[in-house]
């Protein structure tokens, strides 16, 4: 990469941590450390409620399932806006006025301790291991760009993501992600403004190649609970994940609990509901830019340089034998791209289907490429991953290539410094004052704090650094994580449910979770629905149980 | 001093902050979701 490129990404890099520190100021209190003494603006929470979600994995997987598989995953986000509105007068007010840490402190308020605790567990449990997955996805990408080992690429972004983190609290999180969501914005626009203008095409004639190959469908009206990403899982299914995620995943409760009041925490959520929808739609649309682009600009064959690095010296003659191949496929599938474009409306039916069976050519070449990459690394070798930065790095401008590779900095460590602050906060008021120590003064909380947000920082570079080799456990702590994500929602709609008690909460949620995992490993059932069912399931057993020990008194 | 029933009524700022926003997010996902329907009515075909 160009040194100019390289001077942007460290002059980003050490302007975070500056303002992060110099945020500390305000921190001598755990409430100004954990919550920013509510004293947030609207605005200030909104974007950092929308830098957290928006994960470098955003940047570079979305961007490559974009120009992989079109705009259909923007239908996950359907029920975002719905969720935003339900939780407004909902939870937002419940937890926002409440004066609590954390989500789960106030289900010791409502239930009992051991359906906090639980709660709280598997909040650590999955979010400190996923925490290290959100920081492996670049930083394995980043090593195998550039030529870094993982440690290196791991500490580029999590030591600054920690220093900043642990010093700050939420304040330096919160003002961080609001820079963060700024830089990612104008990285995007400025990735999708060098497509237009470098694209051999017209805008016109490039949405047409995209769409004769399915990618601009954004909607899938069939009802279909074992496809993943349809108009209706995105709406029902995708209105409980946002519910929960958004109300009871410490990471996000703790951004709005720092709104100045329970108005200001409203307005902060519908802000992110505001803009998710478009941002998404533009993030992917990004991806089918890459794609039309690469139509007449011949790509790589393995995106993944390390892979094709690999390949060369160990089966150069072979891979030189697919180059030679895919280059004629290339050939003649931009000349079906070149018909599609110019091709009169009587005849554009067919000019598709040529260029459709020449894309099919292609992509077979590329999954013989993938193939020998496999065989000689013995790694996954799927490379969705790398398709937007390989673009970046050769295409674009110096000085953009520099702004998003800092854009996708930035969109690591938002949601990297979120999950600490949120980790540190859960250990700290969850389980360490409220069972090892609760009588303590402001000063040993901090301490402690700090203490916490680092430890979660070194667990997750350590997760990261070795996210490659444990490969198949991270995938099962991650599933793992999806068993009670609609259970925990669940749990938390009890709380609004009158005479639910606290032992129909627990045993509801141990029901709701064990359920989804049956239904996760004995069925195909997408894993939208499975926050349904989770959901439902805590509710009908909580319920019940709730009413056959109230019947005995009430008798 | 005792309080009329219209300034006890009278939204806060933030609260009619609030509406507005609420507003706005419904304008958004209609505009947006008719282009991305627009994208897919005049664009795609399913291969």
């Amino acid at each position: 990469m160009h040194w100019i490129n390289w001077a942007i990404v460290v002059a980003y890099l050490v302007y975070v941590v500056v303002d992060g520190v110099r945020r500390s100021k305000d921190t001598d209190t755990i409430s100004g450390y954990f919550v920013a003494n509510k004293s947030l603006s609207w605005w200030v929470v909104g974007l950092s409620v929308m830098a957290t979600q928006l994960s470098a994995v955003t940047m570079i997987g979305t961007t490559g399932q974009g120009a992989t598989d079109g705009i259909r995953f923007v239908q996950i986000y359907l029920g975002l806006p719905i969720a935003m509105v339900i939780l407004g007068v909902t939870l937002v007010p419940l937890l926002h006025g409440s004066g609590v840490y954390t989500a789960y402190e106030y289900l010791e308020r409502r239930f009992d301790a051991k359906t906090r605790s639980l709660t709280a567990f598997l909040f650590l449990l999955s979010r400190g291991m996923s925490c290290g997955t959100i920081l492996a996805a670049p930083a394995v990408v980043f090593s195998a760009i550039f030529g870094l080992p993982v440690l290196w690429s791991v500490a580029l972004i999590g030591i600054p993501t920690v220093i900043y983190t642990m010093i700050g609290g939420v304040q330096a999180v919160a003002w961080a992600d609001v820079k963060q969501m700024v830089l990612i914005v104008v990285a995007l626009i400025a990735v999708m403004a060098v497509l237009i203008v470098q694209m051999p095409v017209s805008p016109d004639e490039a949405l047409r190649i995209a769409g004769s190959t399915g990618r601009l469908q954004a909607f899938d009206f069939s009802f279909d609970m074992n496809e993943t990403y349809t108009f209706w899982s995105g709406v029902i299914g995708g209105t409980f994940l946002m519910l929960s995620y958004f109300g009871t995943d410490q990471s996000q409760v703790q951004r709005y609990l720092t709104a100045r009041s329970v108005d200001e925490a409203k307005s902060s959520l519908l802000m992110s509901a505001y803009w998710k929808i478009p941002l998404q739609a533009l993030v992917l649309l990004v991806g089918v830019g890459v794609f039309v682009y690469y139509q007449f600009v011949r790509p790589p064959l393995l995106y993944n340089p390390a892979h094709e690095t690999a390949v060369v010296a160990a089966r150069g003659a072979d891979y030189a034998a697919l180059q030679g191949r895919y280059g004629e496929a290339f050939t003649l599938r931009e000349a079906a791209a070149l018909a599609v474009a110019d091709a009169d409306a009587a005849a554009r039916p067919t000019a598709m289907d040529a260029f459709r069976a020449r894309e099919a050519d292609v992509q077979a070449i590329r999954s013989e490429a993938l193939a020998l990459a496999g065989d000689v690394t013995g790694e996954a070798t799927g490379d969705v991953n790398y398709i937007v930065p390989r673009f970046v790095l050769s295409e674009l401008p110096i000085g953009l290539a520099g702004l998003f590779i800092a854009g996708v900095l930035a969109a690591a460590m938002s949601s990297i410094a979120a999950e600490l602050n949120a980790l540190a906060t859960a250990s700290v008021i969850d389980f360490y004052r409220r069972w090892v120590r609760p009588e303590g003064t402001d000063a040993h909380f901090l301490r402690v704090s700090r203490g916490a947000t680092a430890f979660w920082g070194i667990f997750a570079c350590i997760v990261a650094t070795y996210a490659a080799t444990l490969g198949s456990l991270i995938e099962v702590v991650n599933q793992f994580g999806s068993f009670f994500y609609g259970s925990i929602l669940g749990v938390f709609l009890l709380a609004m449910v009158p005479w639910a008690r606290g032992w129909g909460a627990f045993v509801g949620l141990i029901a709701g979770m064990t359920v989804v995992g049956f239904v996760n490993f004995g069925t195909g059932v997408a894993y939208l629905w499975q926050n349904v069912i989770g959901a439902v399931v805590v509710l009908a057993v909580g319920v019940l149980l709730s009413l056959l020990r109230r019947a005995p008194t009430a008798g | 001093m005792t309080q009329t029933p219209s300034q006890a009524d009278a939204p806060t700022p933030s609260r009619s902050r609030f509406r507005t926003t609420l507003v706005r997010v419904l304008v958004v996902q209609v505009v947006a979701l008719t282009l991305l329907g627009l994208l897919q009515a005049v664009y795609n075909v399913r291969p």
